[in-house]
């Protein structure tokens, strides 16, 4: 994993998409954002971390989830997955959905950038250091 | 230990005498017994001896009845001594007869054997044995006699004997014990008890110090404790003193310092700092750094796997993973959000990491203050790019964006109403109006419609992509439809303040920008000229009466503030063309006559008080217009004009008295007593009136004592 540390943020909201990628590219994040679910897996090889919206027009997070997840060929090159809402009742219940995490508050982009921060020490932390 | 944590101790007094009863009661039975048998031994043997010799005088006796075989003299002689009541037996053999006696008296057991014809002594424990040879004149063998004497008195002599000395040494020792825990309990016991009760007030951490002259080393013990305890005060002291010193360097640090363990508990102690950020009841320092429920989730999760990778390891394995702990949090303290910068400090024990310190530096007025400078500087950079605008094309580029910005929420609101869940083609040309309209919000600062409307950004990107069952279309439509419906208002609030801060009011949203030059160029060629096209080159040529008086609003408070008066400009008429020729002369026209009335007519606001008015004086500066040009007025509800003092002073200077209240203020006539920087000097309104006249206007002045004054600036009358 590079320092800088690479996302793939997949969102149906261009706007989103645009201040999300402002805002972690603004902290040295390599940020690749899409709002196309159809042939993100593309983009997992090079991504660290996947940032996933949930509500999306006529598919939800949780198949594009089982989708890039089967997509993946080793396990060792699994990137962490979380879920990016601002529904705290769908953010507690991220295991069961199958993420690895979960980012609240969703639009403020000071906490995502602390998260997205705490989301890769873990994933260093995990993979050990 | 006992269970109140006191030690359980067997007294000193005690063990001495136990020790001592035990040695003593040893002493006293070796004692006894010895002195006992000592004594029986003595009795015994004195009654041997007499057993001896009485057996000795039996012997020699009975010989004649043996002798002669007489029996019963023998068993006479037997029963003489048998009588003595300590002889148990007397049994006689006699040499003829044998082995059963001849004469047997007292207690004699069965089957006793005839002991051998040699004189001896058996002593038994219970009773001693005299066995004597009886023999004949000739010494020849008669017999034998046997006499057992009881040793019952001797042994009970013996047996009171060891009573009565066992019973002394019990007395002694008794006595003795006593004495010694006596002497031990004010020379040893009691000592050592006050020094046991002075330490443990010193373990408390109270000064101690016991008073003993003893010379002994008990003394000795105790002034050492004294020398101790006063060493260890002192040092207590002093450490004290230094961690004051230390807690106040902490303390000003600025920030939180904080210890805590493997278990993320924290420790008592910490900085002022930390206290605040920890709060009254210590917890756990994930709870505090990483507030639950908040949104924290992942945060929480990498702090505690962070703190299980470095803790029970050594320093190596900290510095490998010391940039994968948090650097930053946001908490809440007293109801204010907060920013601490973390660092983390790993406290080593025997090389492993037990204990970690936490420096949390306060940064969020740094951060702030980052902010604000980073947003002043956009906020200068906009105004730069606004005044640029402005520089460019006047006041009209706002008019033109207020103009275009309701056109484009017309236009949204119209394609908005024909979208549906079937076609939703409306939604982009929406998006577009919406995002030009926010674009151009921020270029004029206006923040609360530009977050308005990226909030409906949002919504439209919804309402273009989203159809699943939990939405709903009109729901989403109602809502960005109120929102714009919302920016309407708020341009429309924004024009309204443009329109009050405008110099010239409401007629900044009807000016273009036309060039100087091209107007004088205009007004030569319409020049001598009476019809309608000189009107509208006038109108054109004219100034709005705004910008007349622009200058004069923003130096009332300073010209206010100088003479402590308090009042409130009120401008009528912004709007109102006023002729070139005027428009040239009237600011320092009106400049003049609004100092005068802050300097005259307004009064202070005591003597306001003082004749029901209020605190706060109004001066107005209104135009309108009239067929032959305009009118101005300058008025004021002050203290208006003394005209019998004026009278006055103008007779008094050999002006006549009966001129207009004008005339006598323009022939140099002031009543005020001193002049000062604001008006008194009485020459000012002269020079006014001069000014006017040039241009064609004339003042007039009327004014209610008591009441406040109005000067009236109007087109001279002709002829």
């Amino acid at each position: 994993m590079s320092e800088a540390g690479k996302i793939l943020f997949i969102d149906d909201s261009e706007v989103v998409l645009a201040e999300v990628k402002r805002a972690l590219t603004a902290e040295g994040y390599q940020v690749t954002a899409t709002a196309q679910t159809v042939g993100a897996a593309r983009h997992l090889m090079q991504a660290d971390l996947v940032i996933l919206d949930f509500h999306m027009p006529g598919i939800d997070g949780q198949q594009v989830l089982e989708s890039l997840r089967s997509a993946v060929r080793s396990a060792d090159k699994m990137p962490a997955f979380y879920l990016y809402t601002t529904d705290r009742e769908l953010a507690g219940r991220y295991r069961s959905l199958g993420f690895d995490g979960a980012f609240t508050e969703k639009g403020n982009h000071e906490t995502l950038v602390r998260q997205v921060s705490a989301a890769f020490r873990l994933l260093r932390l995990k993979r050990g250091g | 230990m006992a269970r109140d944590g006191r030690e359980r101790i067997v007294p000193l007094a005690l063990k001495v005498g136990m020790l001592t009863i035990a040695v003593m009661v040893v002493a006293a039975v070796i004692v006894a017994t010895e002195l006992a048998r000592r004594e029986r031994t003595s009795l015994v043997e004195s009654k041997r001896r007499a057993a001896e010799q009485v057996a000795d005088l039996f012997a020699t006796y009975d010989s004649a009845a043996l002798a002669f075989a007489d029996e019963a003299a023998a068993l006479q002689d037997a029963r003489g001594l048998a009588s003595n009541h300590d002889v148990v037996f007397v049994a006689v053999w006699s040499t003829e007869h044998g082995s059963e006696p001849v004469a047997v008296v007292g207690r004699f057991p069965e089957h006793t054997t005839r002991p051998r014809a040699t004189s001896r002594t058996l002593v038994e424990d219970a009773s001693l044995d005299v066995v004597r040879s009886i023999r004949g004149p000739d010494a020849e063998l008669l017999g034998v006699a046997l006499v057992r004497v009881s040793l019952v008195p001797e042994n009970r002599a013996y047996q009171d004997a060891q009573k009565r000395i066992v019973g002394a040494v019990v007395v002694g020792t008794l006595g003795l014990v006593l004495l010694l825990t006596i002497i031990l309990r004010v020379l040893v016991t009691d000592p050592i008890g006050r020094l046991v009760v002075a330490a443990r007030e010193l373990e408390r951490g109270a000064r101690s110090t016991l008073v003993s002259r003893a010379n002994d080393e008990v003394g000795v013990l105790a002034r050492a404790f004294n020398r101790m305890a006063n060493v260890i005060a002192d040092r207590e002291t002093a450490l004290r003193a230094t961690t004051q010193r230390l807690q106040g360097v902490l303390d000003n640090m600025g920030q939180a310092i904080l210890i805590f363990d493997s278990n993320g508990e924290i420790e008592d102690e910490r900085s002022r700092e930390a206290s605040l950020l920890v709060g009254p009841t210590g917890r756990s320092i994930v709870d505090v750094l990483f507030v639950s429920d908040h949104g924290t989730f992942v945060e929480r999760e990498a702090f505690e796997v962070w703190m299980g990778a470095v803790f029970g390891h050594d320093l190596a394995t900290f510095e490998s993973l010391a940039d994968l702990a948090p650097t930053e949090t946001r908490v809440s303290i007293q109801g204010s959000e907060r920013t601490f910068n973390l660092e983390f400090k790993p406290v080593v024990d025997d090389d492993t990491i037990e204990r970690m310190m936490l420096l949390a530096t306060d940064v969020t007025q740094e951060r702030a203050l980052r902010a604000d400078v980073a947003r002043k500087d956009e906020e200068h950079g906009k105004r730069v790019a606004a005044m640029r605008r402005l520089v460019a094309g006047g006041g009209q580029v706002f008019v033109r964006f207020l103009e275009g910005a309701h056109f484009r929420i017309g236009v949204s609101l119209e394609s908005l109403a024909q979208v549906t869940d079937a076609d939703r083609r409306g939604v982009g040309e929406v998006f577009r109006h919406v995002h030009t309209l926010r674009g151009e919000a921020r270029c004029f600062d206006l923040d609360t419609i530009e977050s308005r409307l990226a909030r409906v950004e949002f919504c439209l990107s919804d309402l273009r992509t989203r159809s699943d069952e939990r939405y709903v279309l009109a729901d989403a439509k109602n809502e960005i439809q109120s929102d714009l419906e919302r920016v309407s208002l708020e341009l429309r609030a924004a024009e309204t303040l443009f329109v009050e801060q405008s110099p010239v009011g409401a007629a900044i949203l009807d000016q273009v920008t036309v060039r100087k030059s091209d107007i004088v160029a205009l007004e030569s060629l319409v020049s001598g000229r009476a019809d309608e096209l000189r009107g509208v080159v006038d109108r054109l040529a004219s100034r709005p009466f705004g910008e007349s008086v622009f200058l004069i609003a923003e130096s009332v408070p300073r010209w206010l503030a100088r003479e402590s008066k308090q009042a409130l400009l009120a401008v009528e008429g912004r709007d109102v063309p006023i002729p070139p020729a005027l428009a040239r002369v009237l600011p320092g026209v009106l400049a003049h006559l609004v100092r005068n009335a802050i300097a005259h007519g307004v009064e202070a606001v005591d003597e306001r008080a003082l004749h029901g008015k209020s605190e706060q004086a109004t001066l107005t500066l209104a135009c309108e217009t009239l067929t032959t040009g305009v009118r101005v007025s300058v008025s004021d509800d002050g203290a208006g004009f003394d005209v019998d003092a004026l009278r006055a002073r103008a007779e008094s200077l050999g002006i006549g008295a009966s001129a207009d209240l004008l005339a006598l203020l323009s022939h140099r006539i002031s009543t005020r007593g001193a002049a000062d920087e604001l008006a008194g000097h009485g020459v000012g309104l002269d020079a006014v009136r001069t000014e006017l006249a040039e241009v064609g206007y004339s003042m007039r002045l009327a004014s209610e004592r008591g009441g406040g004054a109005t000067i009236f600036i109007e087109p001279s009358v002709i002829g």
